[in-house]
């Protein structure tokens, strides 16, 4: 049963019996608390702890093991709580001052000439996909036709047989011609005044 | 008046929770200090009623806390915590009074008539003057009257509960209180 309606209750049951009575609890002035001296309930249960120890019924209580006595009894925990406290000292000294955002720096581009473009690729060809070095052809060279070779460097260039001149003359083998070849050669040098028939 | 009073520590705590700590070896002084702050101000003042002065009201509430402390270990929880206070507290206050009425060797009138003097000039009450004419009719009132009407007019314990701290039966505590109300009407009645 709650508090209020027991106190209804009370009102009740003085209502009639004690008119005097059930007025002062109406109104308040019976509720009035005696007076105690000022701070009385804020230290007594301090008081009450103290008489209980002072009369052995409570342990003293233990003193709270403090951080303090906590490394005095430990010289191991004492010199680990100082390298900690360096080590956190060291790194709060020299921590950044603020913070920096690296930066790429761009080179301003170079201007090369074609010979030099030219010898850059050369040496650094094998840096570079086919693809791209087409698009750094011109428009008619970027086009080869279907059976051209592939552009190699010079130092790359498979060892080829020196091209022959047409106009020079071959070395003949005679044992590779017929006699009709060998007359109709002869008949040739001939005309050309080169062999005089005999 | 019957809930306990609440503060920030024990508010939370149900009694049943608070007789929990008080089991605990390890957690026994904070439930102690729990109990205090959650039933001293109400112990105060039934015990305060009963023997009027501050000093002596001061003595009785640690006493009864005392016998508080060390009963606590044998009480099995059949009966609320607060009519078990109550019925400490009534016991300290009524063998503190007749302990006082022997020491002072009086006719049992003339002791009670001591309280309402001592009443009158106990600086702890400075009430309007209905309101001390009050509490001189209660000093007026032998012990166990006295208890009764201070349970169930101040207090506003229910019978069933006060039968509990007092051991009596309800209809006799009904008896005593409506006795108790009479005495109280006539003394502020005027004398024809």
């Amino acid at each position: 049963m709650s508090a209020d309606n027991e106190k209804k209750r009370l009102l009740d049951e003085l209502e009639e019996l004690g008119p005097l009575l059930h007025q002062l609890k109406a109104d308040g002035t019976a509720d009035r608390k005696p007076n105690v001296p000022e701070g009385y309930f804020e230290d007594f249960s301090e008081r009450m702890l103290h008489r209980l120890r002072t009369e052995g019924l409570m342990p003293e209580k233990a003193p709270s093991p403090t951080l303090f006595n906590l490394f005095r009894s430990s010289p191991f925990l004492m010199a680990a709580a100082a390298a900690c406290t360096l080590l956190l000292a060291a790194v709060w000294f020299f921590r950044p001052t603020q913070t920096e955002v690296p930066q790429i720096v761009v080179a301003p581009p170079v201007e090369l000439d074609a010979d030099e473009t030219e010898q850059y690729i050369l040496e650094h060809i094998d840096e570079y996909e086919p693809e791209l070095l087409a698009q750094q052809l011109p428009p008619q060279a970027a086009a080869p036709p279907p059976n051209a070779r592939p552009v190699l460097p010079k130092e790359h260039l498979p060892a080829t047989p020196p091209i022959t001149n047409p106009q020079k003359p071959q070395d003949i083998r005679f044992d590779d011609l017929s006699d009709e070849e060998i007359e109709g050669l002869f008949r040739e040098l001939a005309e050309d005044d080169i062999l005089i028939m005999l | 008046m019957l809930n306990p009073p609440v503060t920030a520590k024990s508010a939370e705590l149900t009694d049943d929770e608070l007789l929990l700590l008080l089991r605990n070896e390890r957690t026994f002084e904070r439930g102690f200090r729990l109990l205090i702050a959650r039933y001293q101000e109400r112990l105060y003042r039934h015990i305060r009623y009963m023997v009027q002065d501050h000093t002596d009201a001061d003595d009785v509430l640690q006493n009864t806390l005392i016998k508080v402390h060390r009963g606590i270990g044998q009480f099995e929880g059949k009966s609320k915590l607060y009519t078990w206070l109550y019925r400490i507290a009534t016991n300290e206050s009524i063998s503190f009074l007749q302990s006082k009425n022997r020491r002072h060797t009086q006719p049992l009138d003339d002791a009670e008539g001591s309280a309402s003097r001592q009443l009158l000039a106990d600086e702890w009450f400075d009430g309007e003057d209905l309101h001390r004419r009050l509490h001189i009719a209660i000093g007026e009132l032998p012990d166990k009257q006295r208890v009764v009407f201070n349970l169930r007019y101040f207090e506003e314990m229910p019978y069933e509960d006060m039968s509990k701290v007092l051991d009596t039966s309800v209809g006799a505590l009904k008896a005593s209180f409506h006795h108790a109300v009479k005495k109280i009407e006539a003394v502020f009645r005027p004398k024809e």
